[in-house]
């Protein structure tokens, strides 16, 4: 029942919490804001998202029950805040601490929201292009974010006040930052976009103090480097292999795994023959250093543009008899990979969605068929968004499976020979999508045994990102602007809310005064060419808080 | 000073492939020198639009996926020199990029011819395109390729410096500098930095109350805070004034003056020449 009296006392209940807040002042507790303990131990605290993917896992499961399978038909929207931006991805994860709500905007903007009304206690401007932003960082009583012209911006989380603002690279020559930032002990990590304009991919860390630079991990290495001799001639100068979305971290290897993107010219492999290594590939760094421990490369000389960006899930898992450490990732050229994360030896790639283009050998490494490597057109599954993109994904530790929003569409590629220009498309060729419009699902694999558990279709590509909880549910939106509750060992729809527009953001989840609330961003943005043939949504920014209402 | 052009000529559709077939025409009957040289830069022309123009304005330039129609009715209203300028320094406002960096002066007014005759406007050879660097003496350009090459490479200005979108963005853009400024006033601003200041690139100096000193420009001050950047590490940071013990106007410009230094003469005139040709 969605009834007004029942909206009204949950925001009834956030007031309160909040004027609690206020008379408590400055406990000790609400100066530190988010510690390093905090950061280290959030895989076990309900109330807190302070890392992009939740914690250093990466797995956005939450260990909070409060929702659960019996109540979860009581799930309400509380508020919703309209960020007044209605074009472009609204892809946010919020980073919620001590009952405090930070979101950003596809305009590089930073608010912090009141979590009793969802008004902005304020909101800093960035004066950016609209562009993609997938969220923020914390460490103590700082918060972190990219922009759309590469810079690095610290704030001070009680007033706004921007501490200090970095330039990481010249947006003119299409460097990006579109990732949230990721902390490990005293630094702050980006990974950099832009390698369909042909940049130079790296990953940095800033001291998350004075915002200096610790340390320049390449993506592409310079001619002599390690590496360097999977490249040709100066390819590697404008050799792409950005680095979008956020790494993970596991403290007690002191391990930080950061997936990469494509080689530039995305489609024309001709002028960068060779493997192209750090693109397409997990690589392990000592955090302290930016020094490579191992890598493990998914998709070696590619020609599709599946930028395997997608997060490294950090899990511990009995796989062939032995209790491992590894890494689950979906990744965008087809296939889950499975890796033992202490040195990177593959265990297991298995295909999630329609695969056609080749078959992985013993060591992991796909082998392109023939046919297609002879030929000038290539026809292929996934298509050139991939079988999966940027969206989250999400493991729970209780059902075993990872849980993978998917598209569906075959493309054709063609590659032409083109000249790099700075801050243009240096693509190489083109990508044209089949005809039938693209399909999507949540497949739900038992990273165990590849075994695909449940599925559902979601009648349309899969641009919502997915949470799992301890309340043995799955949360994820999608293209129809659905967020939906699924049992999550069966795929059961157990509750569902239609918020307006597609959804193209992962749901997060966190404490406000000792409760459960699901935040989402509810947005319609890019999808590539991925979305032609399908019906049009409407467009809006919107920003929502749901919490269970009265029985 | 540029001699004043005259107005382009208008032409109907029918003229201008008329104007085009003439060209070749004309090359066909072996025509006196102009003519040759007309039609090979058209030739060179077409492949530079290819390459740099078909993706966003379409295979005649009538209009692509991103960019509008170059060869409607207003486009024969501008200048050769209008359009020149606007390949070299782009449309930022519209989303069209600077090629000025990627393309050479010679090359773009090549580039013009082309796209003169798509829109069917009679095509002077580059060559004739007297206002170009094309046709400054050879001597002159190879002195301006020498000395973009330096402002590049050891002059270290493109560190700071940005033409054409292309280089640091840390100190004022240089792109239209040779309009701007004299040979001299250029050469002074080199070697005396301190005299003359641009307005938004003055610095302070800021004293801590821990003792470290900072010199930086600066932006935004509010009663309390005040924010400095660091060229070395590319940083803003705002500073407290609680935390401080002293802010002064720094008198001294943050650029180094002694950049000429590694220069012998020979190269400073090209470094000069390179300059004073950015108009």
């Amino acid at each position: 029942m969605h009834t007004h009296s029942n909206q009204s006392s949950l925001q009834l209940l956030l007031a309160a919490v909040v004027v609690a807040i206020a008379l408590l002042g400055c406990g000790s507790r609400e100066d530190l804001g988010v510690t390093s303990e905090d950061l280290l131990t959030a895989q076990d605290r309900p109330d807190l998202w302070v890392h992009y993917g939740r914690d250093y896992t990466s797995r956005r499961y939450s260990p909070d029950d409060q929702i659960n399978r019996e109540n979860v038909d009581r799930l309400e929207p509380v508020w919703q805040y309209d960020i007044g931006v209605d074009y472009g991805g609204f892809e946010t994860s919020a980073i919620v601490f001590d009952d405090r709500i930070y979101i950003t905007t596809q305009r590089g903007n930073l608010l912090r929201l009141d979590p009793a009304t969802g008004k902005p206690i304020w909101e800093w401007e960035s004066g950016r292009r609209v562009g993609q932003n997938r969220g923020a960082a914390v460490l103590g009583k700082r918060i972190y974010m990219g922009t759309i012209d590469a810079h690095l911006v610290c704030f001070d989380a009680d007033t706004g006040l921007m501490l200090w603002d970095r330039i990481v690279g010249d947006d003119r020559a299409g460097y990006h930052l579109t990732g949230a930032p990721l902390v490990v002990d005293d630094k702050v990590i980006v990974g950099i976009g832009g390698a369909e304009e042909g940049i130079r991919g790296f990953i940095d860390a800033y001291d998350a103090e004075t915002g200096k630079r610790a340390w320049r991990f390449w993506v592409v290495p310079a001619p002599g480097e390690p590496g360097s001799e999977t490249w040709e001639g100066d390819a590697w100068v404008h050799g792409g292999g950005s680095a979008w979305l956020t790494g993970s971290y596991d403290p007690e290897l002191h391990l930080l795994y950061w997936a990469t993107g494509n080689p530039a010219p995305d489609f024309d492999g001709e002028v960068r023959k060779g493997d192209n290594l750090f693109t397409n590939s997990i690589v392990a760094l000592d955090p302290d250093t930016g020094k490579l421990v191992w890598h493990f490369q998914n998709t070696p000389h590619d020609l599709f543009d599946w930028d395997g960006v997608s997060e490294p899930i950090l899990i511990d898992e009995t796989i062939g008899g032995r209790r491992r450490k590894v890494i689950v990732q979906a990744n965008r050229n087809g296939y889950v990979y499975v890796l033992d994360r202490t040195d990177g030896t593959f265990l297991s790639a298995t295909p999630y969605t329609k695969v056609d283009w080749a078959v992985p050998d013993a060591n992991g490494k796909p082998v392109m068929k023939p046919e297609l490597v002879r030929a000038k057109v290539r026809h292929v599954w996934p298509g050139t968004v991939g079988g999966t993109n940027w969206p989250p994904k999400a493991y729970s530790p209780r059902t075993h499976l990872i849980y993978i929003p998917s598209i569906l569409r075959g493309a054709t590629f063609t590659s032409r020979p083109e000249i790099y220009q700075r801050g243009l498309l240096f693509m190489g060729g083109a990508a044209r999508y089949d005809d039938a419009p693209a399909e999507g699902s949540i497949e739900a694999m038992d990273v165990r045994t590849g075994e695909i558990a449940w599925s559902f279709d979601s009648r349309g590509p899969n641009w919502g990102g997915l949470l799992a909880t301890a309340g043995g549910l799955v949360f994820g939106g999608a293209f129809d602007g659905k967020l939906r509750a699924f049992n999550d060992e069966t795929g059961e729809v157990l509750w569902e809310f239609q918020t307006g527009t597609g959804v193209y953001a992962p749901p997060t989840t966190f404490r406000i005064g000792g409760k459960q609330f699901l935040g989402l961003a509810s947005g319609y943005g890019f999808m590539g060419d991925a979305t032609s043939g399908l019906p049009k949504q409407p467009r809006q920014g919107i920003y929502y808080l749901f919490g269970l209402g009265d029985d | 000073m540029h001699p004043p052009l005259s107005r382009s000529r208008r032409a109907s559709a029918a003229g201008r492939r008329l104007a085009i077939f003439a060209l070749a025409a004309l090359a066909a009957m072996g025509h006196p020198a102009g003519a040759e040289a007309a039609t090979k830069s058209l030739a060179a022309g077409r492949k530079l639009f290819r390459q740099y123009c078909i993706p966003c304005h379409g295979e005649t330039g009538g209009g692509g996926g991103m960019g509008p129609s170059i060869v409607g009715e207003k486009s024969l209203e501008l200048e050769n020199r209008d359009i020149f300028q606007t390949i070299r320094r782009g449309r930022a406002e519209l989303g069209m990029p600077a090629f000025g960096s990627g393309i050479a002066p010679q090359q773009i007014a090549k580039l013009v011819s082309y796209v003169r005759a798509l829109q069917g406007v009679e095509v002077e050879g580059a060559e004739e395109m007297e206002w170009t660097p094309a046709a400054r003496p050879k001597a002159e350009l190879e002195r301006i390729a020498r000395g973009r090459d330096l402002f590049a490479g050891r002059a270290r200005c493109s560190e700071c410096h940005s033409i054409f979108d292309d280089g640091g963005m840390v100190a004022p853009d240089l792109t239209e500098i040779g309009k701007r400024m004299s040979w001299r006033q250029i050469r002074n601003a080199i070697v005396n930095p301190s005299d003359e200041i641009a307005p938004d690139y003055r610095a302070k100096e800021i004293v801590t109350k821990a003792g470290s000193t900072i010199l930086g420009w600066y932006r935004e001050e509010t009663p309390d805070t005040i924010q400095l950047f660091d060229p070395d590490e590319d940083l803003w940071t705002t500073y407290f004034k609680r935390d401080l013990q002293s802010i002064r106007d720094a008198t001294e410009s943050l650029m180094p003056s002694d950049l000429l230094d590694p220069l012998n003469e020979t190269e400073q005139r090209a470094l000069m020449t390179f300059l004073t040709s950015l108009d």
